[in-house]
């Protein structure tokens, strides 16, 4: 299946999650009805005939009653909805930050100096970089245990988090195999639907908390000994309520399973399929096997998260016990293994953790300096056939990640310092603006002086040489590579970089298309760290609801190639491709706001209208047989805009 | 009953409300401490930087090894101050002290530099001229570091102090964050000799 399938998919599991939570609902209020009936009940008893009440439905004259049902289900209902409203408010404000910071997360500074962290941060860019997606931040949890995770609903707000069990134990193959496990959770839009279900599913949980409260009310010392202490009945409810919260966590849990567990044996596949080392994450689950911390992540709040990790984060699994736990949130791990490699019939052997984690840092002290082995087989740059092509999106290979990490190499070690730290980051993406027209750069120079710290302005000077050396093909890659470190800005320094930005490009009153794609990129996947996060919804199914929106990107980017006769090529691509006859639009028409506000739309089409669109473009560049890099990175602008990632060409 | 019911959906109401606070100072708190790990990567770089361009600087100040001691001293300091800091960012012993640390180390830098005035040869010696021009980046790396830093702490502390959070966030641990302000050396100085 293609990125475009998985996303179909995804869409189809987030239907099913939400019909699952309507049944689970159902069947919760009328569990917490039982419970009120049986909670009434009880107080009629302790209390015979001195339980008079005016209102009819809370004498308990038979077990059925229309009113009692009425204000039992508003109740329970508005409560669920309330905690998943509350819940789902939370997660938008801080996206994949906030699962990290839950779990008691670090954010890893991307200049962090320790061997073993640069290694972590090093697997991720490549593999970021390589299937196209902007290089999450990457959290640390203070965790023995191995395990990993990856949360967030868009590329924006992604990030990553790993224990630190998992960078001291892990050689840098299975390390690789884990985090391409992640990375398959991210492209195949499992994060997305975790963080759908952790909303919706915290409503559930409030019940027994619910009954909780009723049972332990009232019993502080605030309380005069009379009025101290709570009533039989309530306490009767309260006991009821708290096990009807049970039930409700149980069918949450048992969604949570029906909607992710079959996905990590997908994720598994995919992190074979992604670095071609079916060794490194086999070896992975073989030492979370062996170890006696196993996968596990103490941590309060790692309960409801359970899904959003790697490995089992709850239950510990016995050394070489054949576990299986139906109820746990991942499959047993001898099945994962076996899956993986499927002649393993050995035990698990238990792991020294000294030796391993001393293996493990001499392996990460030696390879440090060159991060993947680079000598393997020329890669196929060319691309001739854009089906092919199309596949890739969203999927990774080998071979993609080994030119990921060449291209890493290529760029020089002072820029990539440089990229890596928020002071000078900043100067980085100044220098990318710069002009290279003297006169021009002059005018952007006197203009920044105004507003930006001299310091920075030193630093871009320094770091323009580089800058302007870097291969075209390196600007996009150093640009994902920025956003991590950039993100680690204050709000305040946020504003001010956002406004340095825009003066740099307005300088000289025209905006190319590679300041277009800058500023569109860092915008796009800044903004989240700053700002709540909006939810997307699919609200355009078919190609003729966007032919405008579709027309003003392919005319825009037949505008970027050499063509011979643009307007004969857009008819043929939209009836072709598109199948929809589109008014071929005048080149006035073709501002960079109208592109903007088309790409907006187009994030709304459902998976099947994009990768129609992104296939007309790939027809579109290769009209001429000449891959321009204004045409690749206008595709980047485009796909990414659309939240699909490109793998680099 | 009636009046239970609504009693406890009031309840129930304010439950959601403080936990909403409670959540909002977590989230701030997380945020100005991730901020603080910025510095502590730029401070470890200075403090990394320091003992080298002492050791440049011995060669040619044969006679001043006092002040080069009282720098290396000063760093030492700097750098336990700095680990202790970052076990809990914000907690206002811990930061004093490394505010303090770190004002003594300007200084003494600022002498070691008003020495290396006195000695062309240093002052044209390459290595030296690197880590000087090194030095002096990472110094403002620290400060935009510290300004992120700053910024969330103000943020958590207003926070913190708007209405309805003032009623919890002592009764929760959410204490006042202490921002990192570095006393300037210089500034020290000019203020001495005005009394």
């Amino acid at each position: 299946m293609d990125f475009f399938g998985h996303q179909e998919q995804a869409q189809r599991r987030t239907y099913a999650l939400f019909m699952w939570f309507g049944c689970a609902v159902i069947v919760v209020v009328f569990a917490v009805y039982a419970a009120v009936t049986a909670g009434l009940f009880a107080g009629q008893l302790f209390q015979g005939d001195s339980f008079q009440s005016q209102t009819e439905w809370l004498q308990v004259r038979s077990f059925w009653n229309e009113a009692r049902f009425f204000w039992v289900s508003t109740a329970t209902v508005s409560l669920i909805i309330a905690g998943s409203v509350y819940k789902t408010h939370q997660l938008q404000q801080g996206g994949g930050a906030a699962v990290a910071d839950m779990l008691g997360g670090k954010r890893l500074p991307s200049n962090v100096e320790d061997v073993l962290a640069k290694r972590t941060l090093n697997v991720v860019e490549e593999m970021a970089i390589a299937s196209g997606l902007p290089v999450p931040p990457v959290y640390i949890l203070n965790q023995p245990g191995i395990n990993a995770f990856a949360a967030g609903f868009s590329s924006s707000d992604t990030v990553i988090g790993v224990t630190r069990g998992a960078i001291e134990m892990l050689g840098r193959d299975e390390l690789q195999g884990v985090i391409a496990h992640e990375f398959s959770h991210i492209l195949h839009g499992d994060t997305r639907i975790n963080m759908r279900m952790m909303g919706l599913l915290y409503g559930m949980t409030l019940i027994s908390d619910t009954g909780m409260l009723l049972l332990t009310a009232r019993h502080s010392e605030r309380y005069s000994s009379r009025q101290r202490g709570t009533h039989p009945a309530m306490l009767v409810l309260g006991f009821l309520l708290f096990l009807v919260g049970l039930i409700g966590m149980m069918m949450a849990d048992l969604i949570k399973r029906a909607v992710s567990r079959q996905r990590e044996f997908l994720a598994d596949a995919s992190a074979v399929q992604f670095t071609r080392n079916p060794e490194g994450i086999s070896n992975a689950l073989k030492v979370i096997g062996g170890y006696k911390e196993g996968s596990q992540v103490r941590h309060n709040d790692a309960s409801p998260m359970g899904h959003f990790f790697f490995g089992n984060a709850l239950k510990r699994l016995a050394v070489g016990v054949k576990a299986t736990h139906w109820w746990a949130s991942h499959p047993p791990l001898l099945e994962r293994i076996r899956r993986i490699e499927p002649h393993f019939r050995g035990q698990l052997k238990t792991v020294d953790q000294k030796n391993k984690q001393q293996r493990v840092l001499a392996e990460a002290s030696v390879g440090f300096a060159q991060s993947m082995p680079v000598d393997a087989q020329p890669i196929e740059t060319t691309i001739n056939d854009y089906q092919r092509w199309l596949a890739s999106v969203g999927e990774l290979e080998e071979a993609k990640l080994l030119q990921a990490a060449k291209q890493l190499q290529q760029m020089p070690d002072r820029l990539r310092n440089f990229a890596h730290d928020s002071y000078t980051a900043r100067a980085v993406c100044y220098a990318l603006l710069l002009d290279t027209n003297d006169a021009q750069r002059h005018i952007q120079m006197s203009l920044l002086e105004k507003s930006a710290d001299k310091n920075v302005l030193r630093e871009m000077l320094d770091i323009q040489r580089e800058v302007m050396d870097l291969a075209v093909e390196l600007r996009l890659p150093l640009i994902d590579m920025m956003l991590p470190a950039l993100k680690a800005m204050s709000l305040l320094q946020y504003q001010v970089f956002v406004k340095n930005i825009r003066i740099l490009i307005k300088a000289d009153h025209r905006i190319s298309l590679f300041e277009y794609m800058l500023q569109r990129l860092l915008l796009r996947h800044l903004k989240p760290s700053f700002a709540s996060i909006q939810l997307r919804q699919v609200k355009y199914r078919k190609v003729q609801d966007l032919s405008a929106e579709c027309g003003c990107v392919l005319s825009m980017l037949i505008a970027c190639g050499s063509h011979a006769e643009p307007e004969v090529l857009f008819k043929t691509v939209t009836s072709e491709i598109l199948g929809a006859s589109m008014p071929w639009p005048p080149a006035r028409a073709l501002h960079l706001t109208r592109l903007d506000e088309s790409l907006a739309k187009l994030e709304c089409a459902a998976p099947s209208v994009k990768k129609a669109l992104l296939m007309a473009c790939m027809q579109v560049i290769l009209a001429d047989g000449l891959l321009h890099v204004k045409e690749s990175e206008a595709l980047r602008a485009i796909a990414d805009g659309m939240d699909c990632p490109v793998p680099v060409i | 009953m009636e009046v239970l019911l609504i009693l406890l959906a009031v309840i129930l109401g304010l439950i959601v409300w403080v936990i909403i606070i409670y959540n909002r100072l977590v989230k701030l708190k997380n945020r100005f401490q991730n901020a603080f790990s910025q510095i502590d990567v730029q401070l470890r770089r200075r403090y990394d930087l320091i003992p080298n361009l002492v050791e440049t600087a011995k060669g040619y100040l044969k006679h001043e090894q006092d002040t080069l001691q009282k720098v290396i001293e000063a760093r030492n300091h700097a750098l336990s101050a700095m680990k202790k800091a970052s076990k809990n960012p914000g907690d206002g012993k811990l930061m004093q002290a490394l505010s303090g640390a770190e004002g003594v180390l300007g200084g003494a830098m600022i002498n070691l530099n008003a020495l290396t005035e006195a000695y062309p040869d240093l002052k044209a010696d390459q290595t030296m001229q690197q880590l000087t021009e090194e030095l002096t980046s990472t110094e403002n790396r620290v400060s935009f570091a510290r300004q992120a830093y700053n910024d969330e702490v103000m943020f958590y502390n207003t926070q913190r102090e708007i209405f309805p959070d003032v009623l919890f966030s002592a009764m929760f641990g959410f204490h006042l964050a202490v921002l990192f302000e570095v006393t300037n050396a210089e500034v020290k100085e000019a203020v001495r000799v005005n009394f």
